[in-house]
């Protein structure tokens, strides 16, 4: 499909139109571990994943944002996953398909993914 | 202080500097310039690593990569490759010999993580021009603990306790010679390194002092608190400018950082060093001509008591230790005397540096604990002797020491086992031998050093020494008499019991210890005139004629193929040899294992020129063959039909004696019919042979088997003289069970029914073979070409010591058959009453047996199974004795071979001659020839003739053509595809053809015109 | 780095720490020369001079929590491995030019690799920092820059799971039709 800038004015009538439909609170976070650790273990690709399988399901109101080093580099790529009331799950040598899965199961239907899980707060 | 995330060690120890390593850190350091990594790599210089022979060599940290024979165009492809990108070089790493795969770091190499380095702990790791680096080692903290928590007894209480014992070679205990200085009245007192390393092959000494100096020094100053002395001389022989270098820039650092001259580390203790440089004499290594040598006199000796440490220097107490002995002191001070008595044996505590030198693999120096090996010392650290060769024996302690046979592999090394086999630990020089060396030639050597060394001061040392040089001069030219040995260990016992000092009391070793282990070469020289390692020049014309069991003239008829002249070469040939072309085929050529052009190229195919040789005449026109002379009255009969009877019978038929040949089998031949199959040696060829035996007037008559169809009495009876030549056509059995099953055979049997023509196919069928000789390779090549569809040759050691011919061995392996190694037979599996396979083991090698060979020890627990359809034992043959021996027949030997004279063949029976495989046991061809030739001689001796049946000649000796010294390698001889010969039992060599075989010829260095 | 388009990933989250508000990409593909330049400059803090030598040191970092930095080192040593160099511009108070220079032909060349996700993450993680992108390939060129973006979108936020698809997708067509002609060059 050949993309022009005018696709982008599609996009942009087609989400404002979600955003009105909602009172929004863009609150539930997903932060990427993206240091040089986490570049060079694959985490380009969880991003990736993680914010096309939230265009495929049209998931909107949710912040994926990147961060630096936390220091366990051997655990990268690092995923943060903070729902409003939920406690923050922190899931480590994430993959694409795993970040799918994470979207899919704890971000949309609140499931934490407990293999993965390498911390928790809150 | 930066860090620099790689460090490159350079070794620059004196034999790496020699290799050309200056230019290789050159070239290193303007790499690294250029790659702008300056600031990331640090390169250093330290000194000797150990394996001198593979320098220059470079290790690069952290990972420990170990790059060996660095040349300086291969420093900028380590930079760029290794340095920057992290890839390994893999073309220079380290590979043992025949293997593929590299062991890339230092940790991986059995020479360097088998060694434990206590004396060497810093050789080779830091920069010897850096004192902080030996700083950084814990240098120096030794002396502070000394200076500050020790008082001097406490010092010397913790040497007692080390059990530490003088690494100069004596071996004695330094705790005490330290008290006993101590205790000795008298001002001032004086310390001294003993660095004179005299042994030829020894540098131990010069690696600690290039590589370390530091450690000598600390320990000197140790030395001098403990015992009160403040002065200290370190003697190097003046051949080591390097090591003097490296020691005065380190005496001045010393001095810079306080840590030597006046009130060290501020405890008030003054020691000041000084360095003498020796002037070429071996005798200043022994203390009291050292000391003199210090004082300014002549390097002499004096007798003793007084022993230094009560009147040395000047008449003042003095200490004197080897540099190994100092090195090791600061760890003992900072480890305890208790550590370093756990290391080692009971009376030897510690470790020792050894020398590896002579025909070793791994040239260099090593450390290791006392008490292991030596066998584990020459051939896991040392990597065995190189190109193939067989190990002779070890050397130690220089021209003091003595040398230790194959049969000694297993002792542990330490100073009292050593003394025990007659030789001296030494200062740890360890020279290996191999079956190139002649013994006889070693201790003349060695003799002829002590002789210009000794000082001339003692009678025993000064005219004795002599006399026994003069003595080995004799027998090594060929002059040696009845009585001579005798005469060395008379003279040499008197000699050790009366010389002055430790040259003289030791110079006799070497001779008294190959003489006690190597007697045989000794007699051989002087009875035979015969060098059996052909070393001794004035006693063999050219090495490969002196090492051929029939001494056929091996140079004359190589120069005159060379030349074209093949009518003549085939008639030299034919003098001593009267089957030439199947020893053309099948001779496994010792001529060539001694060839002097092996050592530039590959030696000459000296078998492939004779089987040229002798198959000219076939086609064109036949050469005429000597004629027999007049014949005789008297009438021999000759029991077997292998080569050593046919040999016998040629030369006494053409001396004109009635020559009978009685043949058990229906074919002539012995093992040469049967044994050896048809596409090494055609029946065709063999023919051939024994026609001209039948020209000559030999009568055959097979089927006669002697002691059943007609009795040894009977032979004598109608015969003027007997040979006997049986061979030894006996099978040996596995010894496990199930062996008698139907599908299991023994070599000897299989072979024979395939020779026969009696032999069943075995396509499609699965066929083991034990044994890893030549028999083996025989049966197991022949199966293949009998159809089986796999064949399998199990042999219990390694490959490198099958004992068959290598280019046996690879064309098996070339024509699809599989050689499993370390596997030995536990027994047979059977199935409906028939053979159906062998349930093997695998095996570790063990301890060194008697031939210098390590015993495979089965593993319980790696049993097998191999399926097979026949399995054919190949571990041996023994002689079929029936009717022969016992009960007034002939004796036998307790290996079960016949008894006879290897002079001339006699025996106990008058008349009755023996030779070849029945009384040697197995042996080469050629060897039954030489014994046949013998036979006749003997034979036509003891029937009245002069017993001379090849005429000597003489012939001038001269170049006919330029020797070609540059690198040629052997001719290749053409050989049938192994697709096509595999499918029969065709010839599977061609042979050269004319072009090929003066090419080859050309290639001879004529070892025997001398002038 | 399997690829540079994660180096670019890499050196571009130093911008990020350094407080840029502005940071323009460049990749430049010159085949004449047989050079691959890539370029990222910021205006965030910048670095005093003694900073800026020591910067390549994989030892000497900004962050306090640990004390090495291996973006810029690694960079450089891949820059080198290829035959070429790093440079580092930077002055306080003016930002960071950071330019490495590559043998475009050389055998140990990383693939510029999939630069579009990287663009697109890049965009998507700092919706509030102006980022330039310009690919150039022998006089050929495509840019994409998020003001222009932005300017299209009124409003919807460049972080929106959409908007990363489609500037991946759009950069992802953009610079392969650039480079078409010579299609080896865009790896």
């Amino acid at each position: 499909m050949v993309k022009t800038l005018e696709d982008l004015a599609k996009i942009r009538d087609k989400t404002r139109e979600a955003l009105a439909a909602r009172k929004g609170d863009l609150t539930t976070k997903i932060v990427v571990g993206m240091g040089t650790c986490g570049i060079a273990a694959g985490a380009r690709e969880v991003m990736s994943a993680i914010l096309d399988e939230l265009g495929k399901r049209n998931l909107t109101g949710i912040a994926v944002t990147q961060t630096g080093c936390v220091g366990l580099c051997d655990k990268e790529p690092l995923v943060e996953v903070s729902k409003p009331g939920q406690p923050r799950v922190t899931y480590g040598l994430v993959t694409s398909e795993r970040a799918r899965r994470i979207v899919a199961q704890h971000v949309v239907n609140d499931q934490i993914v407990g293999e993965w899980v390498i911390g928790t707060q809150g | 202080m930066a860090m620099q995330r790689a460090h490159v060690l350079v070794c620059a120890g004196a034999g790496c500097v020699s290799s050309g390593c200056k230019a290789v850190e050159e070239s290193l350091v303007q790499a690294v310039r250029n790659l702008d990594l300056e600031e990331e790599v640090r390169i250093v210089e330290t000194g000797c690593m150990g394996p001198c022979d593979l320098g220059p060599v470079i290790v690069v940290y952290p990972e420990g990569v170990f790059y060996r024979k660095v040349k300086p165009e291969d420093a900028p492809i380590i930079a760029e490759e290794h340095l920057l990108k992290g890839r390994v070089v893999t073309r220079l790493l380290y590979r043992l010999p025949g293997a593929e795969e590299p062991l890339p770091t230092y940790g991986d190499i059995t020479f360097f993580n088998r060694q434990t380095r206590i004396a060497l702990r810093n050789t080779g790791v830091i920069d010897p021009l850096s004192i902080d680096e030996y700083i950084a080692r814990d240098g120096y903290a030794a002396l502070g603990k000394v200076l500050s928590k020790m008082a001097p007894a406490d010092v010397i209480a913790e040497i007692k306790k080390s059990g530490l014992r003088g690494r100069g070679g004596a071996g004695f205990l330094t705790g005490l010679k330290w008290e006993f200085a101590a205790e000795a009245p008298g001002q001032p007192k004086y310390v001294v390194c003993n660095a004179d390393e005299g042994d030829p092959g020894a540098f131990m000494d010069r690696s600690v002092l290039e590589g370390d100096p530091h450690t000598v020094i600390e320990g000197m100053a140790i030395c001098g608190y403990a015992i009160g002395a403040n002065h200290g001389f370190v003697y190097v022989r003046a051949e080591y400018p390097l090591a003097v270098e490296r020691l005065t820039h380190a005496l001045g650092q010393a001095r810079e950082y306080g840590l030597l001259g006046k009130n060290i580390m501020g405890t008030g203790f003054d020691f000041e060093l000084e360095i003498r440089v020796g002037a070429g004499a071996f005798v200043c290594g022994e203390e009291t001509a050292l000391m003199a040598s210090i004082e300014g006199r002549r390097g002499e000796p004096r007798p003793r008591p007084p022993f230094p440490a009560q009147a040395g220097l000047w008449g003042r107490p003095t200490n004197i230790n080897n540099v190994e002995t100092w090195a090791n002191i600061p760890p003992i001070i900072l480890k305890g005397g208790d550590w370093f008595a756990s290391i080692g044996t009971a009376k030897s505590k510690g470790t020792k540096v050894f020398a590896l030198a002579g025909k070793i693999r791994n040239t260099g120096l090593v450390e290791v604990p006392m008490g292991m090996s030596l066998g584990e010392i020459i051939f896991d650290l040392g990597g065995g002797v190189p190109d193939g060769k067989e190990f002779k024996a070890a050397q130690t302690g220089g021209p003091s020491g003595g040398c230790i046979p194959r049969e000694y592999l297993n002792t542990s090394v330490d100073y009292d086992t050593l003394t025990e086999l007659g030789t001296i630990m030494g200062s740890g020089g360890l020279i290996v031998m191999d079956e190139d060396t002649c013994m006889v030639d070693l201790a003349k050597f060695f003799l002829e050093f002590v002789q210009d060394e000794s000082c001339g001061k003692c009678a025993p040392c000064r005219i004795g020494t002599k006399r026994m040089l003069e003595v080995l001069e004799r027998i090594t030219r060929g002059e040696g008499r009845e009585g001579d040995v005798e005469l060395l260990v008379d003279l040499g016992e008197q000699i050790k019991a009366s010389a002055l000092c430790g040259l003289g009391q030791t110079a006799p070793n070497p001779v008294l210890s190959t003489i006690r282990y190597f007697r045989d070469e000794y007699d051989a020289h002087i009875r035979d005139k015969k060098c059996p390692a052909s070393v001794c020049a004035s006693l063999f014309l050219a090495p490969c004629r002196n090492s051929c069991p029939a001494g056929i003239d091996v140079p004359l008829y190589t120069d005159l193929t060379r030349q074209g002249r093949f009518a003549e070469a085939h008639a030299v040939i034919r003098m001593e040899n009267p089957l030439p072309m199947v020893c053309g085929r099948v001779c496994t050529h010792p001529c060539e294992a001694k060839c002097r052009r092996g050592q530039l190229d590959d030696p000459v195919n000296i078998r492939a020129l004779k089987r040229f040789v002798a198959e000219y005449p076939v086609g064109n026109g036949e050469f005429a063959l000597p004629e027999p002379l007049d014949k005789k009255e008297a009438a021999v009969a000759v029991v077997g039909s292998g080569p050593a009877g046919l040999t016998c019978a040629s030369y006494l038929a053409r001396a004109g004696y009635d020559v009978t040949v009685f043949e058990a089998l229906p074919v002539v031949g012995g093992m040469l019919a049967v044994g050896i199959p048809e596409y090494r040696l055609p029946k065709k060829t063999l023919r051939h042979e024994i026609q001209s035996l039948e020209k000559l007037g030999v009568t055959f008559k097979t089927d006669v088997r002697v002691g059943k169809d007609v009795t040894l009495e009977d032979l004598r009876r109608k015969h003027d003289a007997v040979f006997i030549g049986v061979g030894a056509h006996r099978g040996r059995k596995l010894g496990i069970p199930g062996e008698e099953t139907d599908g299991v055979c023994d070599a000897v049997t299989f072979l024979r029914s395939v020779n026969l023509g009696e032999s069943e196919s075995l396509k499609g069928r699965t066929v083991l073979v034990v044994g890893g000789g030549n028999a083996a390779v025989d049966a197991a090549r022949s199966s293949l070409r009998l159809g089986a569809k796999k064949v399998v040759m199990l042999y219990r050691r390694t490959r490198a010591e099958m004992p068959a011919l290598d280019e046996e061995i690879e064309e098996a392996a070339r024509e699809g058959i599989e050689i499993q190694t370390r596997v030995a037979p536990r027994r047979i599996i059977v199935r409906g009453g028939k053979a159906a396979g062998l349930e093997c083991v695998r095996c570790e090698l063990g301890e060194f047996d008697r031939s210098g060979r390590r015993r495979p020890i089965p593993k319980d627990g790696s049993e097998f199974v191999l399926e097979a359809d026949l399995i054919v034992a190949a571990v041996g043959q023994e002689v079929e004795l029936d009717g022969l021996a016992g009960n007034g027949g002939l004796p036998v030997t307790e290996r079960g071979t016949l008894s006879a004279a290897e002079k001339d063949c006699s025996t106990s029976l008058e008349g009755v001659f023996a030779g070849g495989d029945c009384v040697t046991g197995p042996d080469m061809v050629i060897t039954a020839i030489a014994a046949g030739k013998r036979a006749a001689a003997a034979i036509d001796s003891y029937l009245g003739g002069e017993g001379l049946l090849i005429p000597k000649f003489d012939v001038a000796r001269r170049m006919s053509a330029d020797i070609l010294d540059q690198e040629i390698r052997r001719e290749p001889v053409p050989c049938v595809p192994v697709e096509k010969r595999i499918r029969d039992f065709t010839e599977v060599e061609l042979g050269y053809t004319a072009a090929m075989a003066q090419a080859e010829a050309a290639r001879c260095l004529r070892c025997d015109v001398k002038d | 780095m399997k690829e540079i388009s994660l180096h670019i990933m890499d050196i571009v989250q130093n911008s990020v720490e350094a407080g840029a508000t502005k940071v323009s990409i460049g990749v430049d593909v010159d085949s004449g020369r047989d050079l691959l330049t890539i370029t990222v400059s910021d205006n965030g803090r910048g670095m005093d001079s003694e900073m800026t030598r020591r910067v390549t040191d994989p030892f000497v970092t900004s962050r306090t929590t640990r004390r090495v930095g291996l973006g810029l080192s690694l960079l450089k040593d891949t820059a080198r491995q290829t035959g070429g160099r790093l440079e580092v511009l930077s002055a306080e108070g003016e930002g960071t030019r950071v330019i490495a220079t590559l043998g475009l032909s050389h055998i140990d060349r990383p693939p510029l690799g999939d630069i579009a996700s990287t663009l697109a993450c890049l965009i998507a993680a700092n919706k509030s920092i102006d980022i330039d992108y310009h690919h150039a390939c022998d006089g050929r060129e495509f840019s994409v820059r998020t003001e222009e973006l932005r300017s299209r979108l009124s409003g919807v936020s460049l972080a929106d799971p959409l908007v990363f698809c489609f500037v991946r997708e759009y950069a992802e067509q953009g610079i392969s039709q650039l480079c078409s002609t010579t299609p080896s060059l865009l790896v």
